[in-house]
C-alpha cells in the first residue's frame, strides 16, 4: 500500500500529520521532508496521526526520532498517536511509545496478546 | 584492413557510376553529332555499350538511368531518341572528325581488333595506357596476357604502376573492341576509405569488448587478445609496476586460432630500457634497438631480430603511463596510418585498464575497512555453544546495519549481545562499528547488563545528535554464567529490540518478556532486565527484524512474523546452536519474495553442560510453515 501524509491545523496551534499505508525506507523520505517543510515554517508542535498506518519499520522510527531532535532543537515537539496492531507492536518493542508519549486510543487485542 | 580484403566486395558504387556520369554529357553530344562511324560497320559506341550491361547486369545500372540523368535532352526528342533506340545507327548524319574528337574525351580507351585479333585502331588514351599495343600487329604480340585471355579480372590487373581495367565487347563480322579505363584514382580511394571503414569498425570492436572490465586481469589479456591479429603478430603488455614489480601479458599469433595469450611479472628493474623509458612517459623512438631488446627479452618467441619490425606505444592512464604496448610483426613496416591506429587502440585500452586498476584499488580499500566492520565470532565460553548466522541485506558489502557479538568476562562468564542500528548500508555498518567498540571497551568497566545499556546510550546519545539523522540503535545485551550442574544463568537487558525466544527441553518456544527503550535518543531510557536459566541443552535465541519482518509469502507482501518464526523453531530444541542460527536464516531467506531484504542477523546460545561438548543429534526437522493459513498457537 503507498505511503501518504496529509495535514491539517489543530485547535490551539500545531498540525496533525495523518499518516497512511507503509512507512518504509521508500517513504521516509517523503515523511522527512514533510516535517522538514513545516519545521522550517515555524512549526513546533507535530502530531503524528498512525491511525492509517499499517506497517512501519526502522526507518519509520528514525523519522520520527530525527523529527522530534528537530521539533525539540526548536523548542517543540513531535508526538505520536492512534498507532494500532503491527505499528503500535514496534513502537512498544522499541520503547519509542513511551519516548514520544504515545496515548493509545483504540486497545489492539492481537498486540496485547502477543505479550 | 588492406586493399587485397575489401576490393572483392565493393567494387562498384563509386567507381562505375561516377565515370558513366561524367561520361554521359559526351555521348549526349556525341548522339546530337550524328553518330560518325569508327569502324566500318558504322555501329556507333552506344549499342556496343549496352550489350555489356546485358550481360552483366552489375554493370547495366548506370547505363539504364543515363537517360533520366541527360534529362534537358529528353526534352528534345530528336537528340535523345537516337541515344535509347536502334534507329540511331540509321541516322544519316556521318561526321567523320567529329567523332574521332568526341573519342578522344573518353576516359575509356579503345582497341579495335579484327577477326584475325590484328590491332586496327588505338584511341589516344589507350595509346597512353597500353603503349605496348600497336596498330597493324596481333594483340597478343603486345605481351599482356590479360588483353587477350577470356576470363577477366574484375579488380582490374596492375600495368605500369597504374590499374587498369577492360572490357572486352564483339562486334560483328567477329571482329573486336577492348575498352580500357584507368581505375586506379578510385580504388584507391576506395581502398582508402575501406581502411578507413576496417580501422573504425576494429576500435568499434575494441570499445566494445574491453566494455568496462573491473578487473585489471582480464582487462590486460583482452587488450594483447585484441591486438593479434590486427595490430601484430607479437603484442606485448607491460603494466606500471607495483611495488617494483611490472607484470605482463603477451598475445601470439596462433594460426587459424585465437591468439595465445601468457603472462608474467619482471621486477622492474629487469625491463627493457625503452619499456622502461615508456613506463615513465616518453615514448621510445629508437625502434630498432626496440625489436633486438625485446628479441633479448625472449618476449618474440619465434622471431630474428631482422625480420620483424616492432613499435612501443604508451596507454595513457591518469598522471602517469598506466602501461606500454608493443607491437611487433613481420609482414609490414608499421606507417603513420599504422601507428595511428596502433594510438587509438592504445588510448581505449589505456582507459580501460585505467579504470579497472581504480576499481581495484577501491575494492582494497573497501575490503580492508569491511574487514574491522564484520561481526566477529562470539569468543569461546565455557558451558555455551554459540551459533550465529548473518546475510547483510548487500550481500555485496558483506557488511550491514545488524551487529552481535560475544566477549568473555574476567568471572568466566560472557557478555552477549545482538542489536539492529538505523539505516542501512555502509552508513548503518559505520555506525554499528562505532557500537561494537563503544561495547567492547564498556564491558570491562561495567558488566551489570542494565548499567552497561544506559552506558553505551549515553556514548551513543552524543554522536546521534551529533549526528542529527535520528540514529538510533535496538539490541538486547545479556551476560551469561554457567552453573555448576551445566546449565546456564542470562541477565538480559532490553534496548528496545524484538524479544529473545527459548527453547525449552519440552520442546516448548517461550518469549522472553523483556521490556526496554531504544537507545542513542533519550538521556535515560527505560532498560528492561529479565533474568532465564537454562538447562543443559536450551537455547537461547536472538535476532534482529530482518527475520520477523522478511517480506513474502503467496502474496509476496506478507512477513514473516513471530508466529512463523516460532513454528520454525518449534521440536528444533535438540539442535545444536550452529545449525538453529543458520536454519533461522534460512527459513527467512525462503520465505523471501524478492531478493532484497533488511540485514538478518541470529545468535544462539546453548547451554552444552559441564562437559563442555555438545551432544550430537540428528533428528529430523519439521516441514517449514509455507502458507498464510498455517499458525502454530504461540506457547
Amino acid at each position: 500500500m503507498t505511503f501518504t501524509v496529509t495535514h491539517d491545523e489543530r485547535d490551539g496551534g500545531g498540525v496533525c500529520l495523518r499518516l497512511a499505508g507503509e512507512l518504509d525506507l521508500g517513504a521516509a523520505g517523503a515523511l522527512n521532508a514533510e516535517i522538514d517543510r513545516l519545521v522550517a515554517g515555524g512549526e513546533r508542535h507535530l502530531l503524528l496521526d498512525l491511525g492509517g498506518l499499517t506497517f512501519c519499520d526502522s526507518t519509520g522510527i528514525a523519522a520520527f526520532v530525527r523529527g522530534d531532535n528537530m521539533a525539540a532543537a526548536h523548542g517543540g515537539w513531535l508526538r505520536l498517536s492512534g498507532a494500532t496492531g503491527r505499528v503500535d507492536r514496534v513502537l512498544q518493542i522499541t520503547g519509542l511509545a513511551d519516548v514520544l508519549r504515545y496515548q493509545p486510543e483504540t486497545a489492539d487485542p492481537r498486540s496485547s496478546s502477543a505479550r | 584492413m588492406t586493399a587485397a580484403d575489401v576490393r572483392g566486395f565493393d567494387p562498384g558504387d563509386g567507381r562505375i557510376s561516377t565515370p558513366s556520369a561524367e561520361r554521359a554529357p559526351a555521348r549526349s553530344a556525341g548522339a546530337a553529332a550524328g553518330l560518325p562511324p569508327l569502324a566500318p560497320d558504322h555501329r556507333s559506341p552506344e549499342p556496343v555499350r549496352s550489350e555489356p550491361a546485358r550481360s552483366e547486369p552489375a554493370r547495366s545500372e548506370p547505363v539504364r538511368s543515363e537517360p533520366a540523368r541527360s534529362e534537358p535532352a529528353r526534352s528534345e526528342p530528336a537528340r535523345s531518341e537516337p541515344v535509347r533506340s536502334e534507329p540511331a545507327r540509321s541516322e544519316p548524319a556521318r561526321s567523320g572528325p567529329a567523332w574521332s574528337e568526341v573519342v578522344e574525351h573518353f576516359r575509356e580507351g579503345l582497341i579495335i581488333c579484327d577477326a584475325d585479333g590484328v590491332v586496327g585502331h588505338v584511341s589516344p588514351v589507350a595509346e597512353r595506357l597500353l603503349p605496348e599495343v600497336t596498330p597493324g600487329r596481333r594483340l597478343a604480340a603486345a605481351g599482356i596476357p590479360v588483353l587477350t585471355e577470356v576470363a577477366i579480372d574484375p579488380d582490374g590487373f596492375g600495368h605500369h604502376g597504374r590499374r587498369l581495367r577492360i572490357r572486352r565487347v564483339p562486334l560483328s563480322g567477329s571482329r573486336s573492341c577492348l575498352y580500357v579505363e584507368d581505375v586506379t584514382d578510385s580504388i584507391s580511394r576506395a581502398d582508402a576509405l575501406l581502411a578507413e571503414r576496417a580501422r573504425s569498425a576494429f576500435l568499434a570492436v575494441v570499445g566494445e569488448k574491453l566494455g568496462n572490465p573491473l578487473h585489471p586481469d582480464r582487462a590486460a589479456a583482452a587488450v594483447v587478445r585484441l591486438t593479434v591479429p590486427t595490430l601484430a603478430e607479437v603484442a606485448v603488455l607491460v603494466l606500471a609496476p607495483r611495488s617494483g614489480r611490472a607484470r605482463w601479458w603477451r598475445a601470439t599469433r596462433a594460426d587459424h586460432e585465437s591468439p595465445t595469450v601468457d603472462s608474467g611479472v619482471l621486477p622492474a628493474a629487469a625491463l627493457p630500457p625503452a619499456i622502461a623509458e615508456g613506463l615513465s612517459g616518453v615514448e621510445p623512438h629508437a625502434v630498432d634497438w626496440l625489436v633486438e631488446q625485446a628479441v633479448e627479452a625472449g618476449w618474440l618467441p619465434g622471431l630474428t631480430a631482422r625480420e620483424v619490425t616492432a613499435r612501443v606505444v604508451l596507454l595513457p592512464g591518469r598522471d602517469a603511463p598506466v602501461g606500454v604496448l608493443l607491437v611487433a610483426r613481420r609482414t609490414r613496416w608499421y606507417d603513420d596510418a599504422d601507428l595511428e591506429l596502433v594510438r587509438a587502440f592504445a588510448a581505449r585500452a589505456g582507459a580501460a585498464l585505467t579504470t579497472a586498476i581504480l576499481y581495484r584499488n577501491q575494492a582494497e580499500v573497501a575490503d580492508t575497512l569491511q574487514a574491522s566492520l564484520v561481526p566477529v565470532e562470539p569468543a569461546e565460553t565455557t558451558g555455551v555453544q554459540w551459533g550465529t548466522a548473518y546475510r547483510p541485506a548487500q550481500a555485496s558489502l558483506r557488511i550491514g546495519g545488524d551487529f552481535y557479538g560475544a566477549h568473555r568476562l574476567a568471572d568466566g562468564g560472557a557478555v552477549f549481545f545482538l542489536g539492529d542500528v538505523s539505516g542501512k548500508g555502509v552508513e548503518a555498518a559505520v555506525f554499528t562499528g562505532q557500537l561494537r567498540q563503544c561495547l567492547q571497551a564498556l564491558h570491562r568497566v561495567e558488566s551489570h547488563p542494565g548499567r552497561l545499556v544506559k552506558l553505551l546510550n549515553d556514548a551513543l546519545l552524543e554522536t546521534t545528535q551529533a549526528h542529527g539523522q535520528g540514529r538510533f540503535a535496538t539490541l538486547v545485551l545479556g551476560t551469561v554464567r554457567p552453573h555448576r550442574d551445566g546449565g546456564l544463568s542470562l541477565t538480559m537487558a532490553g534496548g528496545g529490540h524484538l524479544p529473545p525466544l527459548v527453547l525449552r527441553n519440552s520442546g516448548e518456544v517461550e518469549a522472553v518478556p523483556l521490556r526496554g527503550m531504544l537507545i542513542g535518543v533519550v538521556p535515560d531510557p527505560r532498560v528492561g532486565e529479565v533474568t532465564v536459566r537454562l538447562a543443559v541443552g536450551e537455547t537461547c535465541l536472538l535476532y534482529s527484524d530482518g527475520v520477523t519482518e522478511a517480506r513474502g509469502g503467496r502474496r509476496g507482501d506478507e512477513q514473516f512474523g513471530q508466529d512463523r518464526l516460532v513454528h520454525a523453531v518449534t521440536a528444533c530444541h535438540r539442535m545444536p546452536a550452529p545449525a538453529l542460527a543458520e536454519r533461522i536464516a534460512q527459513v527467512t531467506c525462503d520465505w523471501l519474495a524478492h531478493g532484497d531484504h533488511d540485514d538478518i542477523a541470529v545468535l544462539a546460545l546453548r547451554a552444552t553442560g559441564p562437559g563442555g561438548r555438545p551432544r550430537r543429534h540428528l533428528h529430523s526437522v519439521p516441514a517449514i510453515p509455507g502458507t498464510a493459513e498455517e499458525r502454530t498457537p504461540r506457547p
